[in-house]
């Protein structure tokens, strides 16, 4: 599955590439919130895993115009920070975020929570086919 | 211990026996200027008999004034500059009223030490400048070597003892085992012991010593025992580490540096950039190193000189100052920087280097193990400065974040990473990261020329002008 990660600090942004090539992701990597959504109005990717605090276009701010945009198929959004108290948790996900993961982040978890947009991404998916079947057949 | 071989005997010569070997040699003949810890050199030769074949004057100028007005003014009395006037000014005394009467047959010498023995309260650094210039044959031009010693005797008594048996020594060793490198600096501390004498830099010029390396000497220093460690500037000039050192912030970085490579560069690149951002560190003070372990050095428990070399010619010409130590553990090498300045002090290192430090086998001699050589490490507020490693066959990337430790040191690995005190690069030049000197090395050997990228182009041009490492 494609993975669009978004992350200005090289060190974090390394270790996500890292860790989602050894799974088995397809990964594609930008340096900040614009150059990000550029790619994500050229390409498909059903998982963005995304900084808070980037240049240009923050993490929030990339989350909401997904979410305004309305894609062809559902964007499972991770936002990455070291931001950890309660209001900035509720700011990330307000915006649309799905996952909320603080910084230094751990990989079991982080893998654990891949899966889980694997299995909404996956179940959108086929949902979203269920829905084009019965529609074709209604309209035939 | 100093052996003589001669008809076939080995002779073992004491301090003794050695000053009444010069005493007894015709051909040497000269001036002796001590400042600092009695004239404890120029002792030894009055007490052996046979003094006035070889001394033609003897001063020990106490009084400042009358030091300035012999010697020139200076700002402080025990340091290389103030040596160098003393061996100069004497020598050429020798020179000047001597050199008509009996030039044809003297090999005129200056012997000279400026001190600083230990204060009643013991409250100085107790070190001293020593050195003797002269004529290896007569009317040849003149020969020199100066060493710095550090005297570790707890008695100052003890410690002019020691001081004139090194210059004894020293003397004998310049005019008889010039042609033997390895016995000249072993001989120095005949009759003593590293734990009463330390000579920390040593440098031979003239024309005496021209196939002599000063880079090899200083690691001789230290190969040998009499120096836990030596350093010489990017020219090849031999330094003497408290002068370089001496409050200032320090910046080091532990490498084979076989051969230095662009890697090795930007780990000291990112490290500066951030140790001079740190609060109290002045950035136009910081000394950076390139520190070499001898463990580091030695294969099959001998060192190749040639390798030697060639390793530091390379680091010269990226213009960086060289560290030879013994300090293989961390903690040590913490200990002796930390002897030469109050400021702070960053060690640079990547993930393998850091992964050891966590390792606790390399901490069984010490009582408190890795509690201990951690509570040594990171005194007076030293950082480590982690640079990430990636593996070029699988892509793995690791950094401080991910790095993994024993789980019993799990807690005290994230505490010293919360605390700031070990810290993560993350300004690298990512094209850096899968460099590593074993590749340029099998590249080389390959004559695949791919390796020229992989190393400053002033490195390149230096192994490909000299044929370091097998190049062809």
């Amino acid at each position: 599955m494609k993975v669009l990660i978004a992350d200005d600090d090289p060190v974090s942004r390394r270790l996500l590439e890292s860790y989602l090539r050894k799974w088995e992701y397809e990964v594609e990597v930008t340096t900040d919130g614009e150059q990000a959504w550029q790619r994500i109005q050229d390409g498909e990717f059903p998982i963005v895993i995304c900084d808070w605090m980037m240049p240009k276009v923050d993490g929030p701010e990339l989350i909401r115009r997904i979410r305004e945009q309305g894609q062809n198929g559902y964007i499972y959004t991770i936002l990455l920070t070291s931001k950890s108290n309660k209001g900035d948790f509720v700011e990330g996900m307000q915006s649309g975020a799905d996952e909320f993961v603080s910084k230094p982040f751990d990989h079991d978890e982080l893998h654990a929570r891949l899966r889980a947009a694997e299995r909404i991404v996956n179940l959108e998916r086929s949902l979203r086919a269920a829905k084009a079947v019965v529609e074709r057949d209604t309209e035939g | 211990m100093n052996i003589l071989a001669g008809a076939g005997q080995a002779e073992v010569l004491d301090t003794r026996q050695k000053a009444l070997r010069i005493n007894l040699d015709l051909q040497r003949y000269g001036a002796f200027a001590e400042i600092g810890a009695g004239q404890e050199v120029v002792r030894w030769f009055f007490r052996v008999g046979g003094a006035a074949g070889t001394i033609a004057r003897s001063i020990s100028a106490y009084d400042m004034v009358f030091s300035d007005a012999i010697y020139g003014p200076c700002e402080r009395y025990v340091c290389r500059p103030r040596l160098q006037s003393m061996l100069d000014k004497e020598y050429e005394s020798n020179l000047t009223l001597l050199r008509d009467l009996r030039g044809d047959r003297t090999a005129f010498f200056a012997f000279a030490d400026t001190v600083s023995a230990r204060n009643f309260k013991g409250t100085n650094e107790c070190h001293g400048w020593m050195g003797v210039k002269f004529q290896a044959v007569p009317r040849d031009v003149e020969s020199q070597v100066i060493v710095h010693v550090r005297m570790l005797d707890s008695d100052n008594v003890l410690q002019q003892e020691a001081l004139g048996v090194v210059g004894v020594n020293l003397m004998f060793a310049a005019f008889y085992l010039r042609d033997d490198p390895d016995r000249f600096i072993e001989s120095l501390l005949d009759g003593l012991s590293v734990d009463r004498i330390e000579i920390d830099m040593i440098e031979f010029s003239g024309n005496a010593f021209q196939h002599v390396d000063n880079r090899v000497m200083s690691m001789k220093l230290v190969q040998l025992g009499l120096s836990e460690a030596a350093m010489f500037a990017a020219n090849g000039t031999v330094l003497q580490p408290s002068e370089v050192l001496y409050k200032k912030p320090i910046l080091v970085e532990r490498g084979s540096f076989r051969p230095v490579t662009l890697a090795n560069v930007d780990m000291l690149r990112c490290a500066h950039e951030k140790f001079a951002a740190e609060p109290g560190v002045d950035s136009s003070k910081i000394v950076q190193l390139m520190e070499i372990t001898m463990s580091n050095l030695m294969v099959g428990g001998q060192v190749d000189f040639r390798d030697f070399l060639a390793r530091a010619d390379l680091l010269a010409a990226t213009g960086v100052t060289v560290l030879i130590s013994d300090y293989f553990e961390y903690y040590r090498l913490a200990a002796y920087l930390a002897r030469h300045t109050r400021a702070q002090i960053g060690i640079t290192m990547g993930i393998p280097s850091l992964r050891e430090l966590f390792d606790k086998k390399y901490y069984t001699q010490l009582q408190g193990g890795i509690l201990e050589s951690f509570g040594r490490l990171f005194k007076n507020d030293l950082k480590l400065y982690i640079y990430p490693l990636i593996d070029a066959k699988s892509g793995d990337f690791t950094a401080v974040q991910n790095l993994e430790v024993a789980p019993d040191l799990r807690k005290l690995y994230e505490y010293l990473v919360e605390q700031g005190r070990i810290e993560q690069l993350n300004n690298f030049n990512e094209a850096c990261l899968p460099i590593y000197s074993r590749d340029v090395l099998s590249r080389i050997e390959a004559c695949d020329p791919t390796w020229e990228e992989m190393v400053p182009t002033q490195v390149a041009e230096v192994i490909k002008q000299r044929a370091y490492f097998g190049y062809r």
